[in-house]
């Protein structure tokens, strides 16, 4: 009796001490490493929130409730502008969970709560990652208001708004149930809250301005090899940008003055440069009076014996004439997408009065380093018929790019 | 005489030792709490203990141990007790008093004054508070979460150092997420990373103007961060596709000289590309530099060098715990050479900030 007795005292307080632990609501965990990254994270835009964290509590999951809010605070106000309108019927890209996770994106849409579930539910165990996505989000806009995200103290150009989301994790797929996290605490297992920030896009402009630039540099004298001839500049001046002082001419010797010209420019089509003599302006052909005029009416030197869409090689002035080719002023480029290239690479071409040729060119853009530079040369010459006299001349460049 | 006298003394001694009560297994405490005001990570704090004593005994001595967790006694980081502030103790006699020599690693020690000891009966209730606790991080116990849980061992020892009765009880720190990100401005002329800046931007604008050829300009954005996650957390940045021009055909590529990476930066250089009859490549490039040594790699030592800036999204900020306010600077270089057609171009600079909790 009394064995029997105690058996009894026995089982009641084993099955009073189960009853009691069954009724004591099981307190939830904490959901870690939890996050939300939007796949776009402007402010107003739209995207995927993909949501990964690891499992504290050991247990089959049916629902996920994602609760948005603008502060952390589950009685928080929502950013009512949040939009789940263009959701998927089921989450996306899960990881740790399997099969189809509805989306209720209708019942508490208001207060921009939405509900996953899945009636059988997953078996999750402790420290696994679970992770999905939900595509077509429409994201809150930066606003103190309730429609958006909450600016940040200090931030005088709202560029930032803060949200949040409270996930939690149940043991039913009832949304009824999980409307009521106060009555229905112990269905939920684990949960946490995680923030993001909508931002503000940066606009990156620059302007690539069309650009022409034309420099025209003197070349030292003696220079040896200055241009592709690779003859010696004049040993007396250098010359500079805007002067070419020949000097001293003795007779039956050639003197050779040089120009080195960059050009630089993004003009796709390339450029073109060009020479001209303005010596005479009377409208006479080529130096019909002469590229170089003395100071005594009628004395002139002529451009080369060689017309410019013809170079030839350098040759003294042989004519017993005066200021009729008994001097010679011609002109070479090292530049080889002229007329000098090939066997008139070394050859040499009148100066023309009022007529322009191409002394440079490229078909695309230039970026005017030295490497791209051309040389053009000067060479002058006069035989014992050519007065003696002070001989000047000008004469200019054109350069014009092409888009 | 003396003999006997010796003899007497050894008998009393070993008869003394003999009928000293010694306890047979420390019993556990009753109703032990630890309470705290704020519960606030890293936050200095209230901490309140009370507790029944299980066994009646003299005791010497009552050690209160903050430790991490069950198994593992060594202190919270971030707990500290040295500036810690006892508050009356209750239950006890005036001659105990709370002894922080031990704070350091995490003891707290009631000492009884007594040369001997007067006997506590079972069931003494006693408590204690301590002001300027400052409480443990978020992860230095459990979890590394927004709630972390750490313990509490309370044993109650006598004059001879025996353990009378213990016991343990948890305390949870939490906090709610926080999580800043502000984007700023950056005049001309700032020295960011080495860099000195040629253009000022705005929060949500980088307007580098008019480039001319082989002539690199550079503006910078400023950015600030404060998060509890004590995970840390990421901001990346990424254009939008390309900086492209009216006409979508021209476009500014990534910085790219050929062994320049992300996570290779080097110094900034001219570009070098062509274009062909279709299109052209590498004549305009963008960059970008992060002050954020933090990142790690070679971004630890990258004073004036550059990665390149695409759709793809790069690490320029990071934290790998809390942040109480970082600023780090972004600077973006853009030049073209003289291929990049003449054109306006555009692009879209996204930033984004992921916290970890």
């Amino acid at each position: 009796m009394t064995k029997g007795l105690h058996k009894t005292i026995v089982s009641l307080t084993v099955f009073a001490m189960t009853f009691m632990y069954l009724l004591v609501p099981a307190q939830a965990a904490m959901l870690y490493s939890a996050s939300v990254t939007l796949s776009n994270p402007a402010a107003s835009g739209s995207g995927t929130h993909a949501f990964s964290m690891k499992v504290k509590t050991p247990a089959t999951i049916k629902g996920i409730k994602l609760q948005y809010l603008k502060a952390p605070s589950g009685s928080s106000q929502n950013p009512t502008s949040l939009s789940y309108a263009g959701a998927p019927a089921n989450a996306t890209s899960l990881t740790g969970l399997t099969g189809n996770w509805a989306v209720d994106k209708t019942t508490d849409a208001a207060t921009d709560i939405y509900y996953l579930s899945k009636a059988a539910g997953d078996a999750l165990i402790e420290d696994v990652t679970i992770a999905f996505s939900i595509t077509g989000v429409g994201n809150p806009p930066i606003s103190d208001g309730n429609t958006g995200c909450t600016t940040q103290t200090g931030d005088v150009n709202d560029t930032t708004g803060t949200c949040f989301i409270k996930i939690s994790t149940w043991d039913t797929d009832t949304i009824a149930t999980m409307q009521d996290e106060t009555t229905n605490a112990a269905n939920i297992k684990d949960s946490t809250t995680v923030s993001f920030v909508v931002t503000t896009l940066v606009t990156m402009t620059a302007t690539v301005d069309s650009s022409m630039s034309f420099i025209v540099a003197g070349v030292a004298a003696g220079q040896a090899g200055a241009n592709d001839a690779g003859l010696v500049t004049s040993t007396t001046d250098p010359s500079t940008y805007s002067t070419l002082p020949f000097g001293n001419l003795t007779v039956g010797t050639p003197q050779l003055m040089a120009h080195k010209l960059y050009v630089k420019t993004n003009a796709q089509n390339g450029y073109t440069v060009k020479l001209r003599s303005t010596t005479d302006d009377t409208g006479a052909a080529a130096d019909a009076n002469g590229i170089l005029k003395g100071q005594y009416a009628g004395n002139n030197i002529d451009g080369f014996s060689s017309a410019f869409g013809a170079p030839g090689v350098w040759a003294s002035p042989t004519n017993e004439e005066a200021n009729v080719n008994s001097g010679f002023l011609g002109v070479n480029s090292n530049d080889t997408g002229t007329i000098f290239n090939g066997d008139a690479a070394l050859k040499w071409a009148a100066m023309e009065n009022d007529t322009w040729n191409t002394v440079m060119t490229k078909g695309g853009p230039d970026l005017g380093a030295e490497a791209d530079a051309h040389i053009v040369s000067y060479a002058i010459e006069v035989n014992v018929y050519q007065p003696a006299d002070t001989y000047t001349g000008t004469f200019q460049y054109q350069a014009t790019p092409t888009y | 005489m003396l003999k006997i006298a010796k003899k007497l003394i050894i008998f009393i001694l070993i008869f003394g030792f003999l009928f000293v009560p010694k306890p047979t297994k420390a019993n556990a405490i009753t109703d032990l709490s630890v309470s705290l005001g704020n519960g606030l990570p890293i936050t200095d704090d209230v901490h309140t203990l009370s507790f029944s004593l299980a066994t009646t005994w003299a005791l010497k001595k009552i050690n209160v141990r903050y430790h991490k967790k069950d198994g593992d006694m060594n202190k919270p980081s971030h707990l500290s007790l040295n500036n810690s502030i006892a508050g009356a103790i209750t239950g006890l006699g005036g001659t105990w008093s709370v002894d922080f020599t031990g704070a350091a690693s995490g003891l707290v020690v009631l000492q009884n004054s007594e040369e001997v000891p007067t006997e506590l009966t079972a069931d003494t209730s006693i408590s204690f508070f301590m002001n300027n606790v400052t409480n443990p991080e978020l992860g230095d116990c459990s979890m590394t979460t927004m709630k972390d849980t750490c313990m509490v061992t309370i044993e109650t020892v006598d004059s001879i150092e025996n353990t009378i009765d213990v016991g343990s009880d948890t305390y949870d720190i939490s906090e709610d997420p926080s999580l800043s990100f502000i984007v700023y401005g950056v005049e001309s002329g700032t020295t960011t990373n080495g860099i000195v800046t040629s253009i000022s931007t705005e929060f949500d604008r980088i307007n580098f103007g008019n480039l001319a050829i082989i002539e690199p300009k550079f503006g910078a954005q400023k950015m600030r961060v404060e998060s509890n996650s004590p995970n840390g957390y990421e901001v990346k940045m990424k254009l939008d596709g390309y900086i492209e021009a009216l006409n979508p055909t021209y476009k500014i590529d990534p910085f790219g000289p050929y062994d320049v990476t992300w996570n290779d930066p080097g110094v900034w250089q001219s570009p070098f590309g062509s274009c062909d009859e279709v299109s052209c490549s590498d004549t305009g490039w963008i960059g970008a530099n992060t002050s954020d040594t933090r990142i790690g790699g070679s971004w630890a030592n990258a004073s004036g060098k550059f990665g390149p800036v695409s759709s793809t999204s790069h690490l320029v900020m990071s934290s790998a715990g809390r942040d109480i306010g970082t600023d780090v600077y972004v600077t973006y270089g853009l030049e073209v050479n003289e291929n990049q057609p003449p054109d306006n171009y555009a692009g879209t600079l996204i930033y984004d900030i992921l916290a970890r909790y």
